[in-house]
């Protein structure tokens, strides 16, 4: 988790992913910010996240991308 | 069948008196008969390119359902596989749901350019190559950019694994030309809307109410707003060449004015209609012109469009193995986190080329959208130097002043767009911009020209009072006021005062008479 949120405040330092659970719902990540999140933690993690993963549920929260991001090291 | 007018009325009337006494297994289908002969009223022989659509999209989801079974049953029987090995199988599963979606979107995307663009790419080659290829002139199937967009979502979502096959054709026809939404959307997805329309719903005297009364403000914003400025913009925008600097700043505003109370009143009304059905329509419109930034804007305005570009081109290209390797290859010469970006603004590009082109067929329109590009990706790579400038000045960021100076900068943008959107072609477009900077005649306001431009006094002073009733309710809206149901706290007399002034504005300032089209939504024509 701890690691996760460096990633995701080195890509939008202003968000609070801690206390934030509705980043999309709310608007508070646009679709820039995803694809920057998505090819982060593509790279990062070795994993893949496909156009199908890219559901409000996967990334409302930090807990849910990390959910998404276990369930494809897994697969 | 034009939405303002009495015989639309009339017909969401028996429509929905027909709907409500029909059994409740059949409801769905008195939707479908109502919707078919909607549709079938404007123009029977286009209706056909509708249809085609129709089973284009069928066939397409049931060879999109036979592959996943396909697949399963592999899955099922395949219990030798290893890890790698089904995930090679889950791959190639996707790729080939993937590639029934993409031919239909193909076919789909063809049947629209072609009747959008064969008479721009004649044009063009005639000009460029000096043939004398004539014109075809056809006339476009009625919501077909509306309805190819809907009907897009559908199988990819399918193949996406996101929504569940429709094995019956009359319901899939059913939620493809859903009779309020069909000319000028929302853009509804499959598994948000359609399950609405087959579910029978019972008559709701709460949501019935509910949806005239947003039906009436729709006719509100479309009759005493949109069709009373629309002489202004038309006047300005009409005879461009007589008039200069702030007569088109007047001529910009009232044409942002006159779109959005236009486009979003006819989803009022949509809506409304809808509402009484027991259907609730997506969200089109969250009060844009409150915005802070171009890119909340876009968030706010026509959402479901916005969103279905969103979805279905920027994602899937930014992410795409393309999009991957652009990055690994500029990597080395430019830097990492240029290497990432570059391939995010060539999508985002194309996305704002194909919004412009998606508003009409002329290079304006694609200077249109490259418009709006231009102005989001500026504004990400100049944020930090705002944030820069910002902390130096010591400006207050949290206080109304700077909102409003956030929204004002940001309605002037869009003012900048609508300028290139609505003038008669792109250099019209510049030279207006030109003379706008150029020319400071402040006295416009004093001499009287603003009488002239198409509204009297009197005119004008109803159109301020009905933008102030506009303005004042959509920031009790911004604030979380539920206008409807305040409304319905109120006492008997004051409610059905309320209801009888409010029909009486429509019928007494709405705009009507002999030079009247109310065929005339702007978004209708898309």
């Amino acid at each position: 988790m701890e690691e996760l949120l460096k990633i995701l405040s080195g890509i939008c330092p202003k968000v609070d992913f801690v206390n934030e659970k509705k980043l999309i719902d709310d608007g508070i990540l646009d679709s820039f910010d995803i694809i920057s999140i998505v090819n982060e933690l593509n790279e990062h993690y070795d994993i893949e996240i496909d156009v199908d993963d890219l559901e409000p549920d996967n990334f409302n929260t930090v807990e849910a991308m990390l959910e998404l991001i276990e369930k494809l090291q897994n697969e | 069948m034009n939405i303002v007018s009495l015989l639309y009325l009339a017909f969401v009337a028996v429509v929905a008196l027909a709907y409500f006494i029909t059994p409740r297994r059949l409801r769905w289908v008195t939707l479908l008969v109502a919707s078919v002969a909607n549709y079938l009223s404007y123009d029977l022989k286009l209706a056909v390119w509708m249809f085609i659509t129709s089973v284009t999209i069928y066939v397409g989801g049931l060879l999109i359902d036979r592959q996943e079974q396909k697949y399963a049953a592999q899955i099922k029987a395949r219990t030798d596989l290893d890890r790698s090995g089904k995930r090679a199988l889950k791959k190639q599963n996707e790729r080939a749901k993937r590639r029934w979606a993409a031919l239909v979107a193909a076919v789909n995307i063809a049947i629209w350019v072609i009747f959008k663009f064969a008479d721009l790419f004649i044009t063009t080659l005639n000009k460029y190559l000096s043939g004398n290829l004539s014109l075809w002139h056809l006339m476009l199937p009625l919501g077909i950019s509306f309805y190819t967009l809907q009907a897009i979502s559908y199988v990819v979502d399918l193949s996406r694994g996101k929504c569940e096959v429709q094995r019956n054709y009359f319901k899939l026809l059913l939620w493809l030309c859903f009779f309020p939404q069909m000319l000028q959307g929302p853009i509804c997805r499959y598994r948000e809307t359609a399950p609405q329309l087959y579910e029978p719903h019972d008559f709701d005297y709460r949501r019935v109410k509910f949806g005239m009364q947003r039906m009436l403000w729709g006719y509100f914003k479309k009759l005493v707003i949109a069709d009373r400025v629309v002489k202004v913009s038309e006047k300005v925008f009409g005879n461009s060449g007589n008039y200069q600097g702030l007569v088109f700043v007047i001529g910009a505003l009232a044409y942002t004015i006159q779109i959005y109370a236009d486009f979003s009143g006819g989803m009022d009304i949509i809506s409304g209609a809808a509402e009484i059905l027991g259907v609730n329509m997506p969200v089109n419109f969250e009060r844009p012109y409150f915005s802070k930034s171009i890119s909340e804007y876009w968030r706010r305005w026509h959402i479901t469009l916005g969103a279905w570009f969103r979805d279905y081109v920027f994602y899937p290209l930014s992410i795409s193995k393309w999009a991957q390797k652009l990055t690994t290859s500029l990597r080395k010469r430019l830097g990492p986190n240029i290497a990432k970006m570059i391939p995010t603004y060539l999508a985002m590009v194309l996305v704002w080329m194909l919004n412009g082109i998606w508003h009409g067929a002329g290079w304006q329109f694609v200077a249109f959208g490259m418009y709006q590009g231009i102005l989001i990706v500026l504004g990400m790579q100049f944020e930090p130097v705002f944030d820069w400038v910002i902390a130096k000045l010591k400006i207050n960021t949290s206080c109304f002043s700077w909102r409003l100076w956030q929204m004002l900068r940001t309605l002037a943008l869009i003012m900048g767009g609508r300028i290139i959107f609505k003038a008669s072609g792109l250099y019209e477009a510049m030279r207006i911009g030109w003379s706008i900077l150029k020319v400071h005649n402040i006295w416009i306001f004093t001499d009287g020209t603003l009488f002239k431009l198409g509204l009297n006094a009197w005119e004008l002073f109803l159109l301020f009072v009905a933008v102030l009733v506009l303005l004042t309710v959509s920031i009790l809206q911004e604030k979380g006021y539920h206008i409807r149901e305040a409304i319905e706290r109120q006492n008997l007399v004051f409610r059905w005062l309320l209801y009888i002034a409010a029909i009486a504005t429509v019928i007494l300032f709405g705009v009507y008479g002999p030079s009247y089209d109310a065929a005339g939504f702007v978004y209708a024509g898309f």
